[in-house]
């Protein structure tokens, strides 16, 4: 047997929160995954939560620009455009934790001004928000997941799980104290990049088997941290007894359960499981693969939330063509 | 379909705190009786606007101060089995101390990170006979002290508004005045209702860092600030 290479593939899914199907509201959440067949040898997630309150009008727009925004940036990496050759991850390594917040939040206020420019803020609007970056508030997140390292990034709200071999579950990035009471930091802030959270993570051992990454509204769904944190453990001994399709077809129910019994809000999750292939045969190693039947349809769009697609060839301008919502 | 992954759900904490002054002159005038009769028909009406925001699990409690401070409704419970049994007068102000009870019980734990802003609701009718200032800092200083939307109730023409805009901590938001019974029906009625529903269902805000400002909209309500007086006005 050759030597096991590492890929993945990811399943994702929002829902509308049940206080504001009451309310009439959207949902103000967004999900978004390069490349579009949500699997590969490099996998990037992204999820964001527009504010929702009065002053922020247009913040699901916000929330879409902001997946959209992390994308384009992540993605540059996975081709090269950054670092190759040796010394590659150190240089890598500098890059996301020198330059990455900023050009995250440069392209986000850049994508903001363009929308804006093709679709002014009316006088109410502007009364509401005081200004565009306020109008399309949101927080994001990401993970960039590949062979050779990690990458997560967090500014707001919301929550980045790690789970390993052995069913372990971890934050990567520790939980920022001052978020409570719904109160979170933002692209909208002044100096956003200033709250950006970075970790770059070489894969010297065994890499996590399953990322996790969730808008607020999942975590507040549960009694305490400690029954959240299970999500990560309980998902994996899912997949591993019924396989990738079992998550694929549970998901949106699961969401939609935990935003009703639970915090009422929107919530938004995706999943990045690890595939160990064989170089010989291509085929998933049975200890942690899905299954041929799986493998062959894909990440299917999850229930009503057809999956975000972005072009694979970073030579295509990224074009979303929806967002995993409702 | 598997089984659902994670513990035990549920829904999000909203405390609820009056905070009353029970110092010997709200005895005169049965400003004390009219305030446990405002209370009790505020009840119901809690209990409409939580049916109507189940993911938000409304616990009230209930604060009594005048020498020292005692904890009236000590327990955190569910409004829909809210009682409450009458306040009497007596005694004088010690709103300090009731404030630096308030912000113990503030602190996490009890409190947990996923709660949601608290209510706070101080009703008085005159000056703080304590240190005041000190139980201030001391609720301020806690997180959630911080980020509780507190409202205040002026009974009668000798309650000390400084005092209380220092407690509310917004100079947008003007502490509401009861020259009447009638008045603070009303204006109990308002923070029982209105309050508690803004409360229930926050929009996530851009703060963090030590804002003051609270994410719960308050509703606007022309009924507050200093007023001229007016046949009615018995207090």
């Amino acid at each position: 047997m050759g030597e096991v290479g590492v890929g993945w593939v990811g399943v994702g899914a929002s829902v509308v929160g049940a206080s504001h199907e009451r309310a009439k509201k959207r949902n103000q959440d967004a999900i978004a995954w390069y490349p579009a067949s949500q699997t590969g040898e490099s996998l990037i997630v992204a999820v964001a939560d527009g504010h929702g309150g009065e002053r922020y009008v247009r913040s699901r727009c916000g929330a879409e620009l902001a997946v959209e925004a992390a994308i384009h940036e992540l993605r540059t990496l996975i081709h090269g455009g950054v670092a190759t050759g040796p010394g590659k991850l150190s240089a890598l390594s500098r890059f996301v934790h020198e330059h990455l917040p900023r050009r995250l939040c440069t392209e986000w206020e850049r994508r903001v001004a363009s929308h804006a420019d093709a679709s002014p803020l009316t006088e109410e609007e502007l009364s509401f928000a005081g200004s565009p970056r306020i109008a399309y508030g949101c927080t994001v997140l990401a993970a960039l997941v590949s062979s050779e390292y990690l990458i997560y990034l967090q500014l707001g709200d919301g929550d980045i799980l790690e789970v390993l071999d052995d069913g372990s579950v971890s934050r990567p990035l520790t939980l920022d104290e001052r978020l409570i009471g719904n109160e979170t930091t933002s692209l909208a802030s002044s100096k956003p990049w200033r709250e950006v959270r970075v970790v770059f993570q070489p894969l010297v051992d065994s890499p996590p088997c399953l990322v996790l990454l969730s808008t607020d509204g999942y975590a507040n769904s549960f009694r305490d941290d400690g029954a959240f944190l299970r999500v990560g453990s309980d998902l994996v001994e899912i997949i591993r007894s019924e396989g990738l399709s079992a998550l694929d077809s549970g998901l949106k129910s699961w969401l939609e359960e935990a935003s009703t019994a639970g915090s009422g809000d929107d919530v938004t999750v995706g999943v990045v499981w690890r595939i160990d292939q064989s170089a010989d045969d291509q085929d998933p190693v049975e200890t942690n693969s899905w299954h041929a039947d799986d493998a062959s349809a894909g990440p299917a769009s999850v229930g009503d939330s057809p999956s975000t697609s972005i072009p694979e060839s970073p030579s295509e301008s990224a074009e979303v063509l929806d967002h995993g919502r409702p | 379909m598997a089984r659902r992954p994670g513990g035990e759900m549920a829904t999000r904490p909203l405390h609820f705190i009056w905070i009353a002054d029970c110092s010997g002159s709200m005895a005169s005038e049965a400003k004390i009786q009219e305030l446990n009769n405002a209370i009790k028909e505020a009840i119901p009406h809690m209990k409409a606007v939580a049916d109507e925001n189940p993911n938000a699990e409304v616990l009230v409690r209930a604060l009594r101060f005048s020498s020292g401070a005692q904890w009236h409704v000590p327990t955190p419970t569910p409004v829909a089995d809210f009682r409450w049994a009458d306040l009497s007068a007596g005694g004088v102000t010690d709103l300090g101390r009731a404030l630096s009870m308030i912000a113990d019980q503030l602190k996490i734990p009890p409190m947990t990170d996923r709660a949601l802003p608290p209510v706070l609701v101080l009703l008085s009718d005159g000056q703080p006979t304590d240190d005041y200032a000190t139980g201030l800092r001391a609720l301020m200083d806690q997180p959630w002290g911080k980020k509780a939307v507190r409202v205040a109730i002026a009974i009668g023409s000798d309650a000390d508004h400084d005092v209380l805009q220092q407690f509310i901590g917004h100079t947008e938001i003007k502490p509401l005045v009861a020259k009447n019974p009638e008045a603070l029906v009303r204006h109990i009625r308002w923070v029982s209702t209105a309050v508690l529903k803004a409360a229930s269902a926050p929009a996530s805000r851009v703060g963090a860092g030590g804002s003051f400002d609270t994410n719960v909209h308050i509703p606007e309500t022309h009924d507050s600030g200093p007023t001229p007086s007016s046949s009615n006005d018995v207090w």
